[in-house]
Order: C-alpha cells, then sequence, then structure tokens
C-alpha cells in the first residue's frame, strides 16, 4: 500500500484542526505503512476524532481483544477528542437539521446520514476547521471545497482510494439560506 | 435547538473544537513506534482469527 498526494496538502493543514472521519481513521489501522506514511504528511495539524466517529470507529466489535486494541489506538496523545457536551448538541442539530434541507433544495440526490451530518454540522460550527473524508458525496460542494486529496493505493487490487480534505464555505453556505428562506411559505 | 417547532438558525461559535486551544502534537518516532505496534498486533490478531475459522 502506498499514498500518493500532493505536496501543497502539507501546507494547507499546517496549524489547523482536522477532523478525521472513521473511513480514514479505518485505513489508518488497516496498514502500518500508511499510517506511518499519512502521518508525516499530515504532520503539523491538530487531529481531532468527534464523539460520534469513535463511536463509528468502535462499535460491532464483540472481541475484547480487537475492541482494546483499537481504544488503545485512538487514545494515543497524537489523536485530541472533540468537545463533547450536551449545550453543542443543540446547537450541532440546528445546523445538521439546516444542512439536511439545503442539500435537498439543491439536489443533492445522496441522503447523508445522521453521523455525517452531525460532522458537518460540527465543520459549520467552529471556525475552518478542516475534514478528511472518503465520503466525499456526504459533504456536498453547494456547501463545502475541497482543498486537497490524498490517494492510498489499496493492497492486492492495486485500487486508488481518494481521501478529501474538506472545508465549510460560509459564502457558499449563506447563498444557499438565502435561496432556502426565499421559497415560498 | 430545544424546540423543534422554532426554525433553526445557523449557529456559529467562536470558541476553538477542544476543550482548550491545542497546539499541534509532534509526530515523534515513539508515536509512530506505539501505534504501529498496535497496528501490526492488530493484524495478528485477524489473521489467527480467519486461520481458526478456515480450520
Amino acid at each position: 500500500m502506498k499514498v500518493y498526494f500532493s505536496h501543497s496538502i502539507s501546507e494547507s493543514i499546517k496549524h489547523k484542526y482536522l477532523y478525521l472521519d472513521n473511513d480514514f481513521l479505518s485505513e489508518l489501522f488497516k496498514d502500518e505503512i500508511v499510517l506511518t506514511e499519512t502521518l508525516h504528511i499530515l504532520d503539523g495539524s491538530v487531529f481531532l476524532i468527534d464523539p460520534l466517529t469513535a463511536l463509528e470507529f468502535l462499535r460491532d466489535i464483540y472481541m475484547p481483544q480487537q475492541y482494546n486494541k483499537k481504544k488503545k489506538f485512538i487514545s494515543n496523545e497524537i489523536f485530541s477528542p472533540a468537545t463533547n457536551h450536551q449545550e453543542i448538541y443543540k446547537n450541532l442539530q440546528e445546523n445538521a437539521l439546516l444542512l439536511s434541507r439545503i442539500y435537498a433544495h439543491q439536489n443533492h440526490k445522496n441522503r447523508s446520514g445522521v453521523v455525517d451530518l452531525f460532522l458537518a454540522a460540527r465543520l459549520m460550527y467552529y471556525q475552518s476547521p478542516l475534514l478528511i473524508t472518503g465520503n466525499k458525496k456526504d459533504f456536498p460542494s453547494c456547501v463545502f471545497d475541497t482543498i486537497g486529496v490524498l490517494n492510498i493505493e489499496q493492497s492486492g487490487d492495486g485500487v486508488m482510494k481518494p481521501f478529501c480534505l474538506i472545508q465549510f464555505n460560509r459564502t457558499n453556505f449563506e447563498a444557499c439560506y438565502s435561496a432556502l428562506q426565499k421559497l415560498p411559505q | 435547538m430545544t424546540d423543534y417547532r422554532e426554525d433553526p438558525k445557523p449557529q456559529y461559535e467562536k470558541r476553538t473544537p477542544t476543550q482548550i486551544r491545542l497546539k499541534p502534537v509532534k509526530v515523534t518516532k515513539k508515536i509512530i513506534s506505539d501505534l504501529v505496534e498496535i497496528v501490526k498486533e492488530n493484524k495478528e490478531l485477524l489473521r489467527k482469527a480467519e486461520t481458526k475459522y478456515q480450520l
């Protein structure tokens, strides 16, 4: 397995808060070469784990040994847990509902899952954090910009799997929100 | 959103996404080796489980 990336990525993420989506985290957990290369590429940013991403990462594992390995992995000092309390969720819920309505209005065909909506809501809530995800379709271009792509070659079939670095675009969001508000009641 | 009967409004926060402002953690050899060890151990665990299943 090998990682291909544009060198501008390392500059784009310097000193930024970077949320890691579950698919990306799982990719790091799968292979030590990918893990090592990727951590060097993304060095310089603050790696954040959303509480719902942690839940996705740890869910469905019944073998205690494997569960403990995963738990130990995301508990490493390099990964920081994102703030998690009830007051934030009230605000995130509001953003998530708004985003889902905007996606639908903008003819975004794919229906994003609740976890992705909450992650998108977090990207919108805070000032310019980034997200790295393999599911770009859950973060549509009407509201989110892609600022870089990291490709991971899969072992065996050699298929290249892209992971996008995305960022909330407040100007585009405000335009979409305004269009939504203009709909006849 | 405390009441779903009200229309949602965009919510923005000026504070950082963590409890305190964090500096990036430097990716050190120690961090890499700790994580690589876990990944390798997990691979071995899965391999053993697979072998057991095949038998």
